[in-house]
């Protein structure tokens, strides 16, 4: 039997916590790395201790799921061996490469469980790289964990339920919400019903929230399409160009949320050998969260975009399969709930199909009417004319090609905000799939890491 | 110029912390970035076209909001508190070493 201390938790959001719980359950002692300074992930988290906002005013609907999460997780105290603040830059065959308050460290595990979370699929506009535009979880963030929105007006641009969810959020908190560009036209979200029927209660408040922000005066569009983002004098952002049939107009604004769905941390996956799912870029895994690669587990946001209640049952799931691996004695009640966990995930997964077609990413003729200035890394500052360049008169269409030639996903971001858009150039540019695209290949270190040379 | 507005939690100790030598005011519990954000209005300036920055993901994932310390050492202005009689630069270049 393995020890106790060689079975690791990557994240501590929604599945990290709930893996968490569910082998502490079973006697087990994991070790929970986190990033961030304190567990809930980014859907729960937390605001600093001096904060003094309620959970309903943070977390709205949501509250009493965030407080049971974070209750639940604190309780566990010394049954776990949490590490905050501490990131894994690195994992290679059964050893997790640490970066965290203490200094470096290399961990060794036997089983391991990565709840990676996402970031924001973002997709550019001519103009983007400007200061004060951000991507929507970032805005959301200055929301929950600052009290803090980041211009009056802000503007919202995207597709998605958290398109909706931060402009509300924002409206509900008080900041001035310039307007909402939704990318995906309404009849999409009329073909999505029967999906989202599966899950009516979170439909119906996604409705409500369109509804509310209609109702305040705050302009909507659907169908929006985005062409540039103005500056002041300053090159800060000064407004939001957008064309509706033959016009283009503008709106005045100080800052923009763009955001279109999340896209899956998967590096730490990729360098550890997990497959991907046959066109699809998602890491494979059983129905329980079992990759094919021996003891390690997948669940959450980071193997598929589900949100944070399947994020749970992924969780649980993924602790569960570990149990069942490990034959760990478990409770008629772990079984049951492990079954019903099974059938909500399934549930969980059609309504997600009904948001991917109620809100897909910029289609291609938003790429074809792109500007060629328009920069498409940001960290880099990689331009469209440049990736075009490499795409058609060289002939490369693989972004990890493009990478090479251009610096575009090179940077510090590591392709997490352009990799999207290379893929959907690429495809755009050879009318193939977007599945069919290579993806970005993980490199480690996966985050920048300081060398500092010491006196001794 | 400051684009970043607070809407609550205004009833916080006032914290003092130095942004390129000159004094910054901030409330305990914001980040380094709130503070620049609420100040200056912007982190760094871009290493390419120098173009000022104001940070991206606030999640410490795009790495556009980089300080630094007095010691040298690097920080993500998003996720890192303030603290009082911090001293950062904006620029890893204007250090004095």
């Amino acid at each position: 039997m393995v020890s106790d201390e060689k079975i690791v938790i990557v994240g501590a959001g929604p599945s990290g916590m709930e893996a968490a719980l569910t082998l502490v359950k079973s006697g087990l002692r994991p070790i929970v790395i986190d990033a961030g300074a304190r567990s809930g992930g980014q859907i729960y988290r937390r605001p600093p201790d001096s904060h003094r906002r309620s959970y309903t005013e943070i977390y709205g609907a949501d509250a009493a799921k965030a407080r049971h999460l974070h209750v639940a997780f604190d309780a566990l105290g010394k049954t776990i061996d949490y590490r905050p603040n501490t990131r894994v830059w690195a994992a290679h065959e059964g050893a997790l490469f640490l970066d965290g308050p203490s200094g470096r460290e290399t961990l060794v595990y036997e089983k391991l469980i990565l709840c990676t979370g996402a970031t924001d699929r973002v997709f550019p506009i001519l103009g983007w790289e400007a200061p004060g535009c951000y991507s929507l979880a970032g805005a959301q963030i200055a929301l929950k964990s600052q009290a803090l929105a980041l211009g009056g007006p802000i503007g919202f641009v995207g597709a998605g339920p958290l398109l909706w969810l931060v402009a509300w959020q924002h409206l509900r908190a008080g900041a001035q919400v310039a307007g909402v560009w939704c990318t995906a036209p309404l009849k999409n979200l009329a073909f999505a019903l029967p999906w989202l029927a599966l899950r009516p209660r979170l439909a119906l408040r996604g409705a409500r929230q369109i509804v509310a922000l209609w109702r305040a005066g705050v302009p909507i569009q659907f169908g929006a399409r985005p062409r540039a983002v103005s500056v002041d004098g300053d090159g800060q952002v000064a407004g939001l160009q957008y064309s509706h049939g033959q016009e283009t107009s503008e709106k005045k604004l100080q800052a923009l949320a763009l955001g279109w769905h999340l896209r899956s941390e998967t590096q730490l996956s990729h360098l550890l050998g997990v497959p991907s799912v046959p066109r699809q870029h998602r890491p494979m895994i059983d129905g329980t969260g079992r990759s094919p690669v021996n003891g390690i587990y997948l669940a959450g946001d980071g193997v598929e975009i589900l949100g944070a209640d399947a994020a749970r049952t992924g969780g649980r799931m993924a602790a569960t399969a570990l149990l069942n691996d490990l034959s760990r004695p478990q409770t008629m009640l772990t079984k049951l709930k492990s079954v019903l966990d099974r059938i909500k995930h399934v549930r969980m997964r059609a309504f997600a199909k009904g948001l991917t077609r109620a809100f897909p990413p910029p289609d291609s003729e938003h790429y074809r009417t792109l500007p060629e200035a328009t920069v498409l890394c940001r960290c880099e500052n990689v331009s469209l004319s440049a990736v075009r360049v490499a795409s058609e008169n060289w002939k490369c269409q693989d972004i990890n090609r493009i990478k090479a030639l251009t610096r575009a996903g090179m940077g510090r971001c590591q392709g997490r905000y352009c990799g999207a858009t290379l893929t959907a150039i690429v495809a755009s540019e050879t009318g193939r799939a977007r599945s069919t695209i290579p993806e970005h290949r993980a490199q480690a270190p996966i985050y920048p890491l300081t060398i500092v040379a010491k006196d001794r | 110029m400051p684009r970043a507005k607070r809407l609550s939690e205004l009833d916080r100790e006032v914290v003092s912390l130095h942004v390129d030598g000159t004094l910054v005011k901030a409330l305990a519990g914001d980040t380094i970035l709130t503070a620049l954000l609420l100040n200056t209005g912007q982190t760094g300036t871009d290493a390419f076209n120098h173009t000022i920055q104001a940070g991206f993901c606030l999640m410490g994932a795009c790495q556009s909001c980089w300080v630094w310390t007095t010691e040298g050492e690097r920080l993500r202005a998003c996720d890192a508190q303030v603290q009082e009689g911090l001293q950062i630069f904006t620029e890893g270049e204007k250090l004095r070493w």
